[in-house]
């Protein structure tokens, strides 16, 4: 269990790249322009489908993607889920379905399903 | 053109669970008036700041959390519209604290920025600085505020000086800062909480462990629900059990109270009916109203103390799935529980559900279960009844047919949720988003303010009301007075006897003779009121043994489906003013009581209806 982790990387919002991945913003100018093969499949899910206690980082929030209302990213961003903040799924009321318990910065909420799936993720970098 | 109070107001805004209450309490100890905001249900709260004593002094009004000013739920807009100026009836705020969770600087520094837009002072408040401290997130206040361009305050909201700076510089008008300077626009809002946040060195952090080892029990998909269970269980025996005592002693004296003075004062010609009114109309009703404070102290003390440790939003979310089938928040389910004890503290303890609708559906529904003064009635009608035979396995049929009463009550309230979800929520998505706080011990202070303020509600709002009622009905049953010489009961002669017999038409189709309908009237006082109602007018005299007496007599006169019809009727209609006070109160007018008693005695109707047709099909005419 980690009992600290250094912020300020974490923090840095992460900007989409032309050949597809991220990088964090102020890193842009140092790398190489060369295009670079896709990440793995596994790199951006949506939150509902993460299995539990796997630190993740917030890529961005889309709510059209799961077929929710569009102030439903405004909601979300407003408690907390910003690009490039640590999110951990911490339990869920029983497997598939129902709520779940996520841990976003160093808040704890329950969401529902549908409001977990608005909110892609990536593996930390 | 709105007359406001006099003296600065103070506004107090911050993220749910930032303490921010604690923090109300400190500045205004319990100095606070509770009302509602001007059309809607959101609760207002108000106090006068301590050590500015005086009408002239500063209030402080602690306005609902909120995660930004773009609102989600009524609490939001209320938060947004009175920062805006643009709230019915509320005074725009002279000053405005921004109460920040230290330890979750980030989120909480966003409401700042946003605040610092609406053009009014700002001042920021550090609260749950010790915790930071301890978890190595500490901020220092002077980097803070000069990164801000706003003052800044360390508070801590559980100690008993945290809130001193605070006061200090809210009491003194002279210290308060000017509006901040033009802000950039709300897009570059990330970009600058960053900038800042490196620029305090906010970036080695330790999560709260303690926290996380206890939810790892408390979220289990296994063990989280067993805790549930015991912790429930708990509520429930101590508010179904403990408050026995105190209720019995109040019911005790109130009796002997009522007996003294009818001794005392004289009773002959006109003073009878000034002794009667006293003794069997005021202390009564009195009593009637201070029985139940027991139970609401017990339950408040229950909620109370798993509001403040950061339990029950937990609670809520293992019961989510279950209560959101029928279209409840799992927050419905304590009000929902105690309600098997007395519907009055859990329509009381629906102000634990922010979602209004949610509110309503709950109050609409927690009559339905069913409450401890049913179980008198229950148990006259099937002890005269049921006969006591034993089914297989040692079980008893009166048992059985108790048990069938309880469930009756607990599937018709699923079934009204159920259709009011059909009816008002069609296409809506309800949303969670809940926050889990931190677990933290209560502070003893501020249950204890949150206990004398909701017995002063009850009381205040409730009480008044009950006891006019109870005066009414009293006047009711002893007005006018038997012709000399008459046989039969007094009550017979009474208003509600003739009452009564009009009701015995209406009743007929249900099976229920006059003696029912009569007793009916003033079983609307309270619902254990029917059996010595009916002991009255059958004249079996009163008292405790009413019961005993009453059984054969009624076993004799009543057919079976008499008994079932009235069982049926009881599992459902609201016989018990109380309820539509605390319903009143909780909704601040009769349309919702109203609604609520008209729809109950319908579906009693109907249950009764069936039932005794249904009986007299079966041969038990």
């Amino acid at each position: 269990m980690h009992t600290s982790f250094d912020l300020a990387p974490v923090l840095a919002p992460l900007v989409p790249v032309a050949d597809g991945s991220a990088v964090p913003l102020g890193r842009r100018a140092t790398l190489p322009r060369v295009p670079r093969p896709l990440p793995a499949p596994a790199a951006a899910t949506a939150l509902d489908r993460v299995s539990c206690n796997r630190p993740m980082q917030v890529w961005r929030v889309d709510a059209a993607a799961a077929g929710q209302p569009q102030e439903r990213a405004r909601q979300l961003a407003d408690i907390g889920f910003a690009p490039g903040e640590r999110v951990v799924v911490l339990s869920r009321t029983w497997p598939g379905a129902g709520a779940l318990v996520v841990l976003v910065g160093h808040s704890r909420f329950a969401l529902r399903r549908a409001e977990a799936a608005c909110i892609l993720v990536r593996d930390i970098a | 053109m709105h007359v406001h109070a006099s003296g600065a107001l103070v506004a107090l805004v911050g993220n749910p669970n930032c303490g921010k209450t604690a923090l109300f309490n400190l500045l205004t100890g319990s100095r606070q008036k509770v009302a509602n905001y001007a059309g809607v249900t959101v609760e207002r709260k108000e106090g006068r700041l301590l050590g500015a004593p005086g009408h002239r002094g500063t209030r402080v009004l602690d306005l609902p959390g909120a995660y930004s000013l773009y609102p989600r739920s009524p609490d939001e807009r209320v938060t947004a519209d009175v920062l805006a100026g643009r709230a019915a009836g509320e005074k725009r705020p002279d000053l405005v604290v921004c109460v920040v969770d230290t330890t979750n600087l980030r989120r909480n520094l966003r409401l700042v920025l946003a605040v610092m837009r609406q053009g009014l002072p700002v001042v920021v408040a550090l609260n749950m600085a010790d915790l930071a401290e301890r978890r190595g997130m500490g901020v220092d206040a002077a980097a803070l505020a000069q990164a801000l361009g706003v003052p800044v305050v360390r508070t801590v909201g559980v100690e008993r000086d945290g809130g001193a700076a605070l006061r200090a510089l809210l009491a003194d008008r002279a210290q308060w800062p000017a509006p901040p300077a033009r802000q950039p626009e709300p897009e570059q809002d990330e970009a600058r909480l960053q900038a800042l946040l490196a620029r305090l060195g906010h970036t080695q952090t330790r999560p709260d462990v303690f926290t996380g080892r206890l939810d790892r029990i408390v979220l289990h998909p296994v063990l989280g629900p067993l805790v549930l269970c015991v912790l429930l269980f708990l509520v429930f025996q101590a508010v179904f059990s403990w408050a026995r005592i105190p209720m019995d002693a109040i019911g005790w004296a109130a009796s002997a109270l009522g007996a003294a003075v009818q001794a005392a004062l004289p009773d002959e010609g006109a003073w009878h009916w000034l002794n009667s009114l006293v003794t069997d109309g005021l202390i009564t009703g009195v009593g009637s109203v201070l029985v139940f404070l027991p139970q609401i102290l017990i339950l408040f003390f229950f909620i109370l103390v798993l509001e403040e440790s950061g339990y029950l939003p937990r609670a809520a979310y293992l019961l989510d799935r279950m209560m959101g089938g029928v279209g409840l928040s799992g927050r419905s389910f304590i009000p929902l529980l105690s309600s098997f004890a007395c519907a009055i503290p859990g329509i009381m303890a629906t102000r634990t559900i922010s979602d209004p609708r949610d509110r309503l559906v709950t109050m609409l529904i927690a009559p339905l279960m069913t409450c401890s003064a049913r179980l008198p009635v229950y148990t006259l009608l099937i002890g005269a009844f049921v006969p006591a035979r034993s089914l297989a396995g040692g079980v008893g049929l009166q048992g059985v047919a108790l048990l069938v009463l309880y469930l009756a009550g607990i599937i018709g309230a699923f079934a009204v949720a159920w259709v009011l979800k059909q009816f008002t929520t069609r296409g809506e998505v309800r949303i969670l988003m809940m926050e889990l706080p931190v677990y933290h011990w209560p502070a003893p202070r501020h249950i204890l303010i949150g206990l004398v303020q909701r017995a002063r509600i009850f009381l205040a709002r409730v009480g008044g009301v009950i006891l006019v009622l109870t005066v009414a009905l009293w006047f009711l049953v002893s007005f006018p007075l038997p012709p000399e010489g008459a046989t039969g009961a007094p009550i017979t002669y009474s208003l509600a006897g003739a009452l009564g017999r009009l009701l015995a038409h209406v009743f007929a189709p249900i099976g229920f003779n006059w003696q029912i309908s009569l007793a009916l009237v003033p079983g609307m006082g309270a619902r254990e009121v029917l059996v010595s109602s009916l002991a009255t007018v059958y004249a079996v005299g009163s008292g405790k043994d009413a019961s005993l007496a009453l059984a054969p007599v009624i076993a004799h006169s009543w057919s079976a489906a008499t008994a079932y019809a009235l069982l049926a009727w009881f599992v459902f209609a609201p016989q018990c003013l109380s309820t539509l006070a605390a319903v009143r109160r909780e909704t601040g007018g009769w349309r919702v009581p109203a609604a609520l008693a008209g729809y109950l005695f319908a579906l009693a109707y109907a249950a009764a209806y069936l039932t005794y047709r249904i009986a007299i099909a079966l041969g038990a005419g």
